[in-house]
């Protein structure tokens, strides 16, 4: 049996200064060819865990590995969709440069970029229904449209491991249809992907499997076995109501 | 007439111009990464690192000052550190203390050590000096002033460093975050900025003096902004503004005032700086796309 896309044990993160760790004890298995989502309530540590595991923040573990290696040697197997908010949406790049630079890795150090790789680029924008924008500077776009500039940029990364922080949060109807149509296509060509996601309503409806964090693993695996009332009431700290579809 | 421009106003027109550039080229980086004030600490932080590598080498050298800076920079970094970790305290008040002390550690280095042995007193390394550069054989490229040497050698380094990692720089500019992820070694591309900062910030230092500096990593590039929707603009722009600033600057200063019946001239690294502001006053208000009266 091949190893596992991600195989994280005892995985914890504690933000300087704070009493309690952001994240303890966490272990898990990412199932291969799954589309996944990370659940939990604000501040439960679900964007911590995406971090975390790609070596953003630090953090203490027995082991993190991507594909049976340490994720730090598997960069070019993994991309990390960041939230739209963690850039500046006012720089001097348009949306193809953004798309572009998911290409960089493959361009290589020392090397510039070519027609062929904006060619490439503008394929993927053309994918997320964006190829006529292209030209224009990211600030222009609704939020919506950055968000499949920035999915654009990480299609162009060709990975085979996934890892998105909050992609569907505050986007537009069509914007998410795409988006999940995009996620669909990858997992039929045998992608895993890691989705933050933030509306428990539409978890039975997009995606396989779960994992239930607050603070520590509260649940993981099949979407109906994760999204029980009592796993809910832990996670949540009061009752709440999911549709599992 | 003419000697006399060709000596004394075309050189400092040279230095004036090649600093504006250099600082604006990498200014542009500074202020798209938000690191704006780093180039106004650095530029404070290397002035004891000049004053020793004048007093080591005896006389004005560019490579005894661009490493005695180099040091500097190196060792406020360390004290970043160690107050950061000892002190108490947060990043922010640490950097206040070290830049501060050490700037001021360079005024009394120059005031009690330098300026009886070379001729460069607190006030020239304040201000800036651009008035004494002079060559007194215009055309003889051996004795050409070494401040216009330094600077051309600087610029070409600078644009470069920039053609060669452009794209890391786009990368690491815009999504610090993605590219860690991606194996690109984000924080030796802002150290080597940060050094080609500190490095422009002493070659600058003669035109612009350690205060003034800032101006001319700053407005250009804050002007370029009012104009430009990519990076590659952004940089031409800041460049030809930057050069603008000197030259403009540097004439309003040398010949404004005699032209208007004034008797002496003004100083040229203030009339720059405030030649760049007034720029880039007129860039927000008058910027075609994203200026106050056309939003």
């Amino acid at each position: 049996m091949p190893p596992p896309p991600l195989d994280v044990k005892n995985l914890s993160v504690h933000y300087h200064l704070q009493d309690e760790p952001a994240l303890s004890a966490i272990d898990y298995r990412a199932e291969a060819g799954k589309l996944t989502a990370i659940i939990g309530p604000n501040g439960a540590g679900k964007s911590t865990f995406l971090k975390a595991v790609m070596g953003l923040i630090p953090s203490t573990s027995e082991k993190i590995e991507a594909f049976g290696k340490p994720v730090a040697t598997q960069k070019d197997k993994i991309a990390y969709m960041p939230q739209r908010s963690s850039v500046d949406w006012d720089f001097p790049v348009s949306a193809l440069d953004v798309a572009t630079m998911g290409l960089y890795g493959k361009i290589g150090l020392l090397r510039p970029v070519r027609k062929k790789h904006k060619d490439e680029a503008r394929g993927y924008l053309d994918q997320v229904g964006m190829a006529d924008y292209a030209d224009r500077q990211i600030g222009q776009l609704s939020g919506g449209q950055q968000q499949r500039v920035f999915l654009a940029r990480t299609l162009a990364q060709n990975p085979s491991l996934y890892f998105m922080d909050e992609p569907l949060a505050g986007v537009d109807i069509a914007t998410e249809k795409i988006i999940i149509s995009i996620l669909e296509q990858l997992k039929k060509d045998g992608k895993t992907i890691l989705v933050v996601h933030h509306d428990l309503q539409s978890v039975g409806s997009f995606f396989d499997n779960a994992l239930l964090l607050n603070k520590v693993k509260i649940s993981e695996g099949p979407v109906k076995k994760v999204l029980t009332p009592s796993n809910l009431s832990i996670a949540y700290k009061s009752p709440v109501i999911a549709n599992v579809g | 007439m003419l000697e006399e421009f060709l000596q004394i106003d075309l050189p400092a027109i040279l230095v004036a111009v090649l600093a504006s550039i250099a600082c604006a080229l990498l200014g542009s980086f500074l202020v798209l990464r938000k690191q704006a004030l780093m180039g106004d600490a650095l530029s404070h932080v290397v002035l004891p690192g000049i004053a020793v590598g004048f007093l080591l080498s005896g006389h004005i050298n560019p490579l005894y000052m661009m490493g005695g800076a180099l040091l500097a920079c190196f060792a406020s970094v360390l004290l970043i550190n160690f107050i950061k970790t000892f002190g108490r305290i947060e990043p922010g008040a640490a950097m206040g203390i070290v830049f501060t002390a050490m700037f001021a550690l360079g005024i009394v280095l120059l005031e009690t050590q330098v300026g009886s042995r070379v001729h460069l007193d607190a006030q020239h390394a304040l201000y800036g000096a651009l008035e004494l550069t002079y060559w007194q054989d215009p055309g003889n490229l051996s004795e050409m002033p070494h401040q216009i040497t330094t600077l051309g050698v600087l610029t070409i380094l600078i644009v470069i460093f920039i053609a060669l990692f452009f794209k890391e720089l786009k990368l690491t500019s815009f999504d610090p975050i993605l590219a860690s992820t991606m194996n690109v070694k984000v924080s030796w591309l802002g150290a080597a900025l940060m050094t080609l900062v500190a490095m422009a910030a002493v070659a600058s230092f003669e035109a612009a003096g350690s205060i003034l500096v800032i101006a001319m990593f700053i407005c250009p590039a804050a002007t370029a902004r009012m104009f430009c929707d990519s990076l590659e603009t952004q940089l031409y722009v800041s460049a030809l503004v930057g050069a603008s600033c000197g030259l403009l600057g540097y004439i309003l200063a040398a010949f404004a005032p005699l032209w208007l019946g004034f008797e002496h001239s003004l100083s040229a690294a203030g009339m720059i700086a405030l030649t760049a502001g007034f720029l880039q006053l007129l860039a927000m208000l008058f910027a075609p796309k994203y200026g106050v009266l056309s939003r």
